[in-house]
């Protein structure tokens, strides 16, 4: 069950990037540095950072070279929540077994879903650790 | 990204920066490189300046420890990061691999 969240205290920032392996770091560098804002702790920060390239590498394999995976962080007092949406990733979404126990690891909450549009996933981390 | 070194008695690919699936073909063609010579010896991954890793990466380490076990050789993980001890240790693969902290 999820917390319950004021969403009138969440700030969002938004990023688009292309759909390659490469800019997984952009997406990665995102997520801690808002959770370093946060004061969120270094081992939770380190989590992040594996669970967004984990769930940003299932939505952009198999993508269109000219794909763009769009990318959404809204965060709020001890909770970072990110979505992401690939359109032009074809297929059911298959995580490896090895990016599930990670996933199981590092998230909070995560789930990835695909349908005729796209891949999308939706990530939760919240703040559990005191700030180092 | 990785460097390669050669000793008496073992091959040691040290790598720096981070391992994902952008930088983990490179890992594995360096291991494809060296496979020739990998026969009973030991493959040394040095991780001391390694600040990130991800399942792209691991399943390189996993492949390449199945590799070295089936030459008669061994790999070794050194000198891993806090974080990735931690990742090593919760997806078990630190009671299956040698790791030298």
């Amino acid at each position: 069950m999820s917390e319950s969240v004021d969403h009138s205290d969440l700030r969002e920032i938004r990023l688009s990037i292309p759909a390659d392996v490469r800019f997984l770091r952009v997406a990665r560098l995102t997520a801690a540095g808002i959770a370093g804002d946060l004061g969120f702790g270094l081992q939770a920060i380190e989590d992040l950072r594996v669970a967004i390239d984990e769930m940003c590498a299932v939505l952009i394999e198999g993508a269109p070279d000219t794909s763009e995976l769009d990318l959404v962080y809204r965060f709020g007092p001890g909770q970072l929540t990110m979505e992401g949406h690939c359109r032009g990733s074809a297929g059911e979404p298959v995580i490896h077994p090895v990016a599930a126990e990670l996933l199981r690891m590092t998230a909070d909450e995560f789930e990835v879903t695909g349908d005729g549009d796209g891949r999308s996933f939706r990530l939760v981390k919240r703040q559990h650790d005191l700030p180092v | 990204m990785v460097a390669v070194a050669r000793h008496d008695h073992e091959i040691v690919l040290a790598l720096t920066g981070e391992l994902d699936p952008h930088t983990a073909p490179i890992l594995r063609r360096a291991v494809e490189e060296v496979e020739p010579e990998l026969d009973a010896t030991t493959l040394v991954f040095d991780l001391s300046h390694l600040r990130f890793v991800d399942s792209s990466g691991l399943r390189v380490i996993i492949s390449t420890h199945r590799l070295m076990a089936d030459r008669g050789g061994r790999l070794v993980l050194r000198s891993p990061s806090s974080t990735t001890q931690r990742i090593l240790a919760v997806t078990g693969l630190a009671d299956q691999i040698n790791v030298e902290v």
